[in-house]
């Protein structure tokens, strides 16, 4: 959750992002299903709603280009702001795909989609990063 | 040309990983550091709590042991049995309580005893945050249930006034909503607070209300001594006063059951980097029944050091040393084991040590304690 939040929300925010998540996800205790995923599919989604939420609140004064965020990581800058700027479906893709680590299985449960829909919008994704980053052929 | 879009970020995205403050699993008790890292942490563990009672299929009961003249009785210290294997993460649950059957009275607070509580820096610490955990005993001579949601709690000062917090006390029910407590089993129950310093009057005592009647004989646990950090992230407490807490969904421990026993650490304070720390976990059985280790639990160790920023790990998993343990810990009775951990992996400064009992991936006894690696 935490991992997640911090791909898709601003550094101030991520805290609030997984607090607000937490708190949502004990007020819809009762309607989780296990039949539909595993609770971390569960969680990460409403992570990505919470983050969804946040942004939009965020977007009209305060825009987060994703740089700056921490001086530690051993940045890919350029990366970095291209993964940033990706449209947000496009975006949590990536972040739940290759920043969590997830198989696209459990992507698709995640965003609540057909895997064949997450791996067209990863395809998409990288497609968009190869223009952003001139890498072309 | 540079390398592939795809090979490009899954590259960043390991080296992003690796640079994350705690890793995104679970139970990561990551000490020291910055606050904002103890923050992460407590939400880990928060998030934790959720995931755990999403996953736990039922109580945890033990069969009937099979084969004790493998074993020794209890006495000594069971010596380490250096089985298992290294682990990037460590998993926390707790067992699901049972529900109860409609028609069930409620519980009130003269149905239990507080045997239990504690509060400390939680491992699972937002920044300031602190953990109370508690253990309540059934005394009643028939069944109650408690809610999940509501066995509530209020932090009141020394004059008994109630502090403000920000908790919803009335949202939807966890499921099962209503838990069977039998008589003479146990709840257990934790939740992490802050105070931040200056906003309100101090926590003095926690108050526990099972909500099934007029509290006439309050289940208290007392708050005295226990040393309130500043808070990391607002020392003036400038800004908006804000309490609360996460509430666990309460457990109910069935005697006899894993999750029954309490686990004590004892490690040195310090350990030379590159070593081997050894220590021990005493185990007690407080229950009025037996606990057999007829199905020999994992036990997962974990050292997590947080010098600055980055945590470093060193862990294992592997079976308890069953084959030397006692079949059965007796009613009031314990086992202390002895067990070994390398540090490789890590780095010199404060951390923690944390032990686990798992059995079929339920954890049910945890111990901690802080240490230092030295250079």
């Amino acid at each position: 959750m935490a991992a997640l939040a911090a791909r898709m929300a601003s550094p101030d925010e991520r805290d609030d992002v997984v607090q607000e998540a937490l708190t949502a996800a004990w007020r819809k205790f009762e309607l989780y299903d296990d039949a539909r995923g595993t609770p971390r599919a569960w969680l990460l989604a409403i992570v990505a709603d919470q983050a969804r939420k946040f942004y939009r609140r965020r977007r009209p004064s305060s825009p987060w280009d994703g740089t700056g965020s921490r001086a530690d990581i051993p940045a890919d800058l350029d990366l970095e702001r291209a993964v940033r700027g990706l449209p947000a479906r496009q975006r949590l893709a990536v972040a739940l795909h290759y920043f969590l680590d997830l198989p696209v299985a459990e992507v698709a449960v995640v965003m609540g989609c057909a895997e064949g829909t997450v791996k067209a919008t990863l395809s998409h994704a990288r497609a968009c990063l190869r223009r952003e980053l001139g890498e072309d052929a | 040309m540079p390398a592939d879009i795809d090979e490009r970020l899954r590259d960043y995205a390991a080296r992003w990983r690796a640079s994350q403050p705690l890793p995104p699993g679970i139970g990561d008790p990551g000490v020291g550091g910055e606050p904002v890292r103890r923050r992460w942490s407590a939400l880990a563990v928060a998030a934790s709590v959720i995931v755990v009672a999403l996953i736990a299929g039922g109580a945890l009961v033990l069969s009937r042991h099979s084969d004790p003249q493998q074993r020794e009785q209890a006495g000594g210290i069971v010596p380490w049995n250096p089985v298992g294997q290294r682990l990037d993460t460590a998993g926390v649950s707790t067992a699901r309580p049972i529900g109860a059957p409609a028609g069930v009275r409620l519980c009130s607070s003269a149905d239990f005893t507080v045997v239990f509580g504690r509060t400390a820096i939680a491992p699972d610490a937002l920044a300031g945050w602190l953990t109370t955990s508690f253990v309540l005993r059934s005394t009643a001579q028939s069944p109650c249930s408690v809610s999940a949601y509501g066995i509530d709690v209020e932090l009141v000062d020394a004059n008994g006034g109630p502090l403000p917090d920000d908790v919803v006390r009335h949202g939807p029910p966890a499921f099962p909503s209503m838990l069977l407590v039998r008589p003479g089993q146990f709840v257990f129950g934790a939740v992490s607070w802050a105070w931040y310093d200056g906003r309100a009057p101090r926590p003095a005592r926690l108050v526990i209300d099972p909500r099934g009647g007029a509290a006439d004989s309050p289940l208290i646990v007392s708050l005295a001594g226990v040393s309130i950090p500043p808070h990391p992230l607002n020392p003036s407490n400038l800004g908006l006063w804000r309490s609360g807490w996460f509430p666990q969904p309460p457990s109910v421990g069935v005697p006899g059951s894993l999750a029954s026993l309490s686990a004590t650490m004892h490690a040195p304070p310090t350990v030379a980097n590159g070593s081997t720390v050894r220590y021990t976990v005493e185990v007690v059985n407080h229950t009025t029944a037996p606990v057999t280790f007829d199905q020999c639990p994992d036990i997962v160790q974990r050292l997590d050091v947080v010098p600055i920023k980055q945590s470093y790990t060193s862990g294992t998993r592997g079976p308890l040393n069953c084959a030397s343990a006692p079949s059965t810990i007796a009613a009031g009775a314990g086992v202390t084991f002895a067990f070994e951990l390398d540090t490789k992996g890590v780095v010199p400064g404060r951390g923690r040590l944390s032990w686990q009992l798992v059995l079929d991936s339920f954890p049910a006894v945890l111990a901690t304690a802080e240490l230092t690696v030295t250079p």
